[in-house]
């Protein structure tokens, strides 16, 4: 019986894209796969300071002997009825900590936006809390520029920003999917981001596959678990916690607020 | 759904414009193909403001129409798209004049593509090509001061930029640039100022396809591009910083340290030179890693993990945190250079150091034992009491050559070679006074200098070579080792025993000594990992091992000149121990999200030849030793783990323990050794748990091990209840097993807005030893030695950066230290510690901090007296200069004089409180400048 509902879903879809796109299909609802792509020597560089140079330049030799420049991390993205819920994907092996625990480069956000309502609940994981944001969407002046290029097989127009006031974005959206949402916590451009690079924080998010499928409700269901907040009692827990841990503060309250 | 998006869209704009806006802007118009005029349905329709492209608005049309309202008045642009169609840009104005804009109908058109092919004629330039990548040298081109990164691609032949920044090289449209492997967008100058100036690049290189090049920067999309990188120049430094520490105290204390070190490119050059009696004996880890060897410090493993390498262990002078072992007043020399340059692109290393360095040592400790007897009928027996009194005048003087070389050969393989040769040289010099009761019956009266030289030669040599191969977890790797070393001791011991009771007389010795021994370790190990799955793989390892060991040990009596000629046969021996080994080993690791299980065993075939060079005899044995392990690790997060680890391990006996041989450094102590040792096995089993809450700032840290040792081999004692003289042999016990055991738990808590941390501890440490004990009464009577030391404590703690920080802690301890030859005479004694300290950051850049201890030890049964100690610092510094790099500090250490050097044990059947001389109280004036110049930089990016 659900095979025959589905079928009928999928020939109505169909159908319907038939009846009103004369020249061009647009994605309406389906699934992409991003992949987060930070650069850990970049990250590792700005931690050595004057301080710490005699310990952390040889210790950073020795990462670059033995590790990757580029971490890969995955997610998807789920999309319809004007909605995207946006999932990490856990990594098969968990490299060990030090500078790969610090949240740029790691997935700490699960996130649901609701792009007709303006609203969006994120389950965000700080060390061992787990919160539930719950706040608007994110205001961002975008400026769009003449750029394109293609990504997952897409046409995508180069936007840029200033995110949290002071981190620059560069973002590429797509007009073929009428969906203005993105990774992450990035949205609010005339078509789906498939692309986000923050230049200054060596951190890029890339869409490496859109599948255009019809999404049940039911995959679009908002996180639940974690400490209800918003954005702003987020940062004044995270502030007044972080309070003495020095320059590192920084690094992470704006890793986490991102 | 078509209809609903942008309704919704509209509807939301409807909705905030209410409630704001009076006068609403707006727009409208439709979109349709030029051609065929059929709508354009889906078409996206944005507002920019013109002066800054800043988007207001945006909608999608439907029906071939859009409306935007509630748009913000101004010189705006309206830009319309449309897949495969060329973008239709208008500028327009709304003012109070024109609140709206119709576009009418706007007429798309499809895109033309127009192939405008540009020609470049290549000029012959210095470039180099290598492969497939083009690779420019940035320096051979000149661009004007502060040039961007464009200016000087518009200078590299092949290449042009065009007025939107477009890159075409040799031809080609560039699809990516890189900076150092990572890709670059260009910053918008309206948003961020930061730049990438012409003068920070290092090299461009230009490839086209999926090159070496491309594959290290892991970017790699499947497309063969034209791709740029920008290969930026390294940080160089130019410059030197160091340090001077001048330090003036009462009671002769002082404390001189220099260090300098310079920089120069990418070598590093650096000297230092410290001398005092405060027990600094070296530089301290912080010193260290900037003037010493700077590869000590944080490794990375292959899987990210980390080794912290504290280095510097076994250079006898400069320990962990540059301290001596506390006991006497040292006076201590010591001085070193580095040198470190990296060459060839960084692929090649060399990093060498020399350290020189004398220690002296000087002090008096005194020694009370209680040596439990057997009895008859497992009644408890007699104890000997004695005391002695020690004087000691220790030198050493070391110096140290080491040098590593590291090659990169390519991005799988490495090798790295190391080398270090030390020769120390010692004289120490001890005067012993003693005398042993039998209760209260003066048993005998010792009077014993021993002097002893030794020279001793230490080389070591390693060559390690690792390749991985491509299969992600394959990899080989080789490692080869040698171990030399040679000590040479020559003394006299010269002795006088006054025996009193049943078998009164007097014992004198005056002795030459003589002492060499030798080892030489030849290890090979190559190991070789295979994946199976990407969560199993088997690590697989062969080894040889050739351990060669010699010692010659050789007492002389004087003759009747007065020489020392006469050879003592029971007192001498030359001795070898040869060691072949073959080890195999498999061990599988498994490793999948948040399981990691390893298990596996290693197993050796060992030939022991022993052979006694003075009576020829040569004793051959085999053993197969077994080297199991497994462990199981779950990390429920990154703050949070639990581990539970398995390994048994084989002990063998040591060359000391096997030559048969006396030994009568101490003759009221003399050691005998045993030929006939075997190996003992130990099984230990371990467990640990942590927690780390950041948020809530709540820790816990579990940890517990147990261990039981088979055919261990045990100190067994035979005493003459007559004369106090003690005979030590060690013998595998049979039927018996020794254990150890540890349980360490910590809880700390942050206490929410006072931000005070609050923690308790509590920590149990024990062990189960057994030996032999004879003397008249009774033969190889069993004794069991129980040490257990349970301590709990709590403390609190605050720290406010800049401000203040203090720290107070304080807990009961309990020591259970008891032999079952004498249960009634034990050491049972309760204890007390606590510490407490704080800082504070003055204003005028003045810092006052304390610190002080507390020791209570209350009397035991066998330690009549009790035990207390407090010791109080405290230091105030003023601070000079901008950046704080001149300090002139007053500190007072030991305030109260009640430093007082104290130690109790228990071992075997003795049970053993020790006192000796430490250092006490005394002021010092100090004077410490960091002085720095850097310069030559190349901005950071």
């Amino acid at each position: 019986m659900k095979y025959i509902i589905l079928t009928i879903t999928i020939l109505f879809v169909l159908g319907s894209n038939r009846l009103f796109a004369q020249n061009k299909h647009f994605t309406e609802n389906g699934t992409i796969t991003f992949e987060k792509t930070i650069n850990m020597y970049a990250i590792f560089e700005k931690q050595i300071t004057k301080d710490n140079e005699s310990f952390l330049r040889p210790a950073f030799d020795s990462y670059k002997k033995t590790q990757k420049q580029f971490k890969v991390l995955k997610s998807t993205m789920t999309f319809g009825n004007n909605k995207t819920l946006y999932t990490p994907i856990e990594p098969e092996t968990v490299t060990g900590g030090f500078f790969s625990d610090s949240p740029m480069a790691g997935q700490v956000n699960t996130v649901f936006t609701d792009l007709s309502a303006g609203s969006v609940i994120n389950q965000k994981k700080v060390f061992e809390e787990t919160f539930l944001v719950k706040d608007s969407t994110r205001k961002i002046n975008w400026k769009i520029t003449s750029e394109t290029r293609e990504i997952a097989g897409y046409t995508c127009r180069r936007a840029n920003a200033l995110v949290l006031d002071s981190i620059y974005a560069v973002a590429f959206y797509t007009d073929e999917i009428p969906v203005s949402g993105g990774p992450e916590l990035f949205n609010g451009l005339p078509g789906m981001i498939l692309g986000v690079a923050l230049p200054h924080e060596n951190v890029t998010w890339f869409a490496t596959k859109v599948t255009d499928v019809p999404i049940d409700e039911k995959a679009l269901a908002p996180p639940k678990k974690g400490k209800a907040v918003n954005n702003k009692s987020l940062y004044t827990t995270l502030s007044s916690v972080m309070k003495n841990w020095g320059e590192y503060a920084q690094i992470y309250l704006k890793a986490f607020m991102l | 759904m078509k209809i609903t998006i942008p309704a919704l869209i509209i509807i939301l704009c409807l909705c905030t414009v209410s409630v704001f806006a009076q006068n609403t802007y707006s727009v409208k118009g439709s979109v349709a193909d030029t051609a065929t005029s059929s709508k354009l349905t889906n078409a996206t329709v944005s507002v920019l403001n013109a002066k800054d492209s800043i988007l207001q608005k945006f909608t999608r049309v439907k029906d071939g129409n859009f409306e935007i309202n509630n748009l913000k008045k101004g010189k705006l642009i309206l830009l319309v798209t449309y897949p495969g169609y060329a973008d239709y840009v208008d500028r327009f104005t709304l003012d109070s004049a024109h609140t709206t804009h119709d576009f009418g109908r706007i007429k798309m058109i499809l895109k033309t593509q127009l192939l405008a092919e540009v020609i470049i004629k290549a000029k012959a330039a210095a470039v180099k090509i290598k492969g497939d990548t083009t690779e420019f040298n940035a320096a051979a081109f000149t661009v004007q001061p502060n040039a961007k990164v464009e200016d000087l691609l518009k200078e590299l032949p092949g290449i042009q930029v065009d007025k939107d920044g477009k890159i075409t090289a040799q031809g080609q449209t560039v699809n990516k640039v890189l900076v150092d492997g990572e890709e670059f967008f260009g910053d918008d100058p309206t948003l961020v100022t930061k730049n990438l100036r012409a003068d920070m690049v290092d090299k461009v290189q230009l490839y086209d396809k999926k090159s070496d090049q491309a594959t290290f920067t892991g970017i790699d999309d499947g497309v063969k591009n034209k791709t740029l990188n920008i290969k930026l120049k390294e940080d160089k430094k130019n410059g030197y910083f160091g340090k001077i520490d001048a330090e003036g105290g009462t009671d002769k204390y002082y404390q001189e340290q220099l260090m300098f070190n310079r920089f120069k490119g990418k070598q590093k050059f650096s000297v230092y030179g410290t001398i005092g009696n405060t027990g600094k004996t070296g530089l301290g880890w912080e010193d260290n890693s900037k003037y010493g060897n700077s590869s000590n410090g944080l490794e990375f493993g292959d899987g990210g993990e980390i080794y912290f390498y504290g280095g510097g262990g076994d250079d006898g002078l400069d320990s962990f945190s540059g301290q001596y072992n506390g006991q006497g007043i040292p006076l201590a020399r010591s001085g070193g250079a580095h040198y470190d340059t990296k060459w060839n692109s960084d692929k090649e290393s060399i990093n060498t150091n020399y350290k020189i360095g004398s220690l002296n040592v000087d002090g008096t400790r005194n020694t009370q034992t209680q040596n439990n007897l057997p009895g008859v009928n497992d009644q408890p027996g007699i104890a000997l009491n004695s005391n002695s009194d020690q004087t000691f005048h220790n030198h050493m003087f070391r110096q140290k050559l080491d040098a590593t070389y590291q090659l990169k050969i390519d991005t799988s393989s490495n090798l790295k070679v190391s080398v270090d040769g030390t020769t120390k040289s010692s004289i120490t010099n001890n005067h012993y006074n003693s005398t042993s009761f039998r209760n209260d019956t003066l048993l005998n009266k010792n009077t014993r200098d021993v002097i002893n030289n030794g020279d001793q030669k230490i080389f070591n040599a390693n060559v390690f070579y690792n390749k991985k191969f491509k299969k992600v977890g394959r990899s080989f790797s080789v490692n080869i080792t040698e171990a030399y070393n040679q000590n040479k001791t020559n003394g006299f011991l010269k002795s006088e025993t006054d025996f009193f009771g049943k078998q009164a007389g007097t014992q004198k010795i005056d002795q030459y000594k003589t002492g060499l021994s030798e080892s030489n370790i030849i290890n090979t190990n190559f190991t070789y990992s295979e994946p199976f799955t990407k969560a199993l793989a088997l690590v697989l390892n062969y080894g040889i091992n050739i351990n060669n060991g010699r010692s010659d040990r050789r007492s002389f009596d004087k003759d009747a000149s007065g020489n020392y000629t006469i050879l003592d046969d029971t007192l001498s021996n030359n001795f070898k121990l040869n060691q072949l080994s073959n080890q195999l080993g498999a061990i599988f690791n498994y490793k999948k999200k948040k399981v990691i299980i390893n298990f596996g065993s290693k197993v050796s075939t060992v030939n022991f030849k022993q052979i006694d060079e003075f009576t020829n005899n040569t004793l051959t044995r085999n053993f197969v030793n077994w080297y199991p392990q497994a462990s199981f690790q779950y990390k429920f997060s990154q703050q949070q783990s639990f581990r539970i680890n398995y390994n048994g391990n084989t002990s063998q006996p040591s060359i000391e323990q096997i030559q048969p041989v006396r030994v009568n450094t101490d003759p009221l102590n003399v050691t005998l050794g045993n030929p006939d040792l075997k190996p003992s096995f130990t099984n230990r089993i371990s467990a640990s748990y942590n927690s780390y809450k950041v948020i809530s700032g709540q820790s816990i840290w579990l940890s517990g091990s147990y261990s039981r040792t088979i055919n261990p081999i045990v100190s067994n004692v035979t005493t003459d209840d007559a004369t106090g003289v003690s005979t030590y042999q060690s013998s595998n016990l049979k039927g018996h097993q020794t254990s150890n055991m540890y349980f360490n738990a910590y809880f700390d808590q942050k206490i929410p807005k006072v931000e005070i941390n609050a923690g308790i501890g509590l920590n149990m440490n024990g062990s189960n030893y057994f030996n032999l004990a004879s003397n008249q009464l009774a033969k190889n009577q069993l004794n069991e030695t129980k040490v257990y030391t349970y301590s709990a404590s709590f403390r609190l703690s605050k720290y406010k950066q800049k401000k203040y920080d203090f720290w107070a802690g304080a807990g009961p301890t309990y020591t259970v230290n008891s032999q079952s030859l004498q249960p009634l005479i034990n050491n049972n004694g309760s204890g007390f510690n606590g510490y407490a300290g704080f800082n504070v950051y003055l204003p005028a850049k003045f810092q006052i901090g304390t610190d002080a201890n507390y020791q209570y030890n209350a009397a035991t049964q066998s330690v009549r007296e009790d035990f207390r100690r407090t010791t109080l610092n405290a230091s105030i510094t003023k601070s000079f200069m901008k950046d704080e790099s001149l300090k002139l500090s007053i500190s007072g250490n030991d305030l109260l004089n009640q430093n007082v050097g104290y130690n109790r044990t228990g071992s075997g059947n003795l049970l053993t409180q020790e006192r000796y001389t430490s250092i006490k109280r005394y002021f010092m004036l100090s004077l410490v400048w960091d002085f720095n110049h850097m310069g030559g930089g190349t901005p950071k990016k």
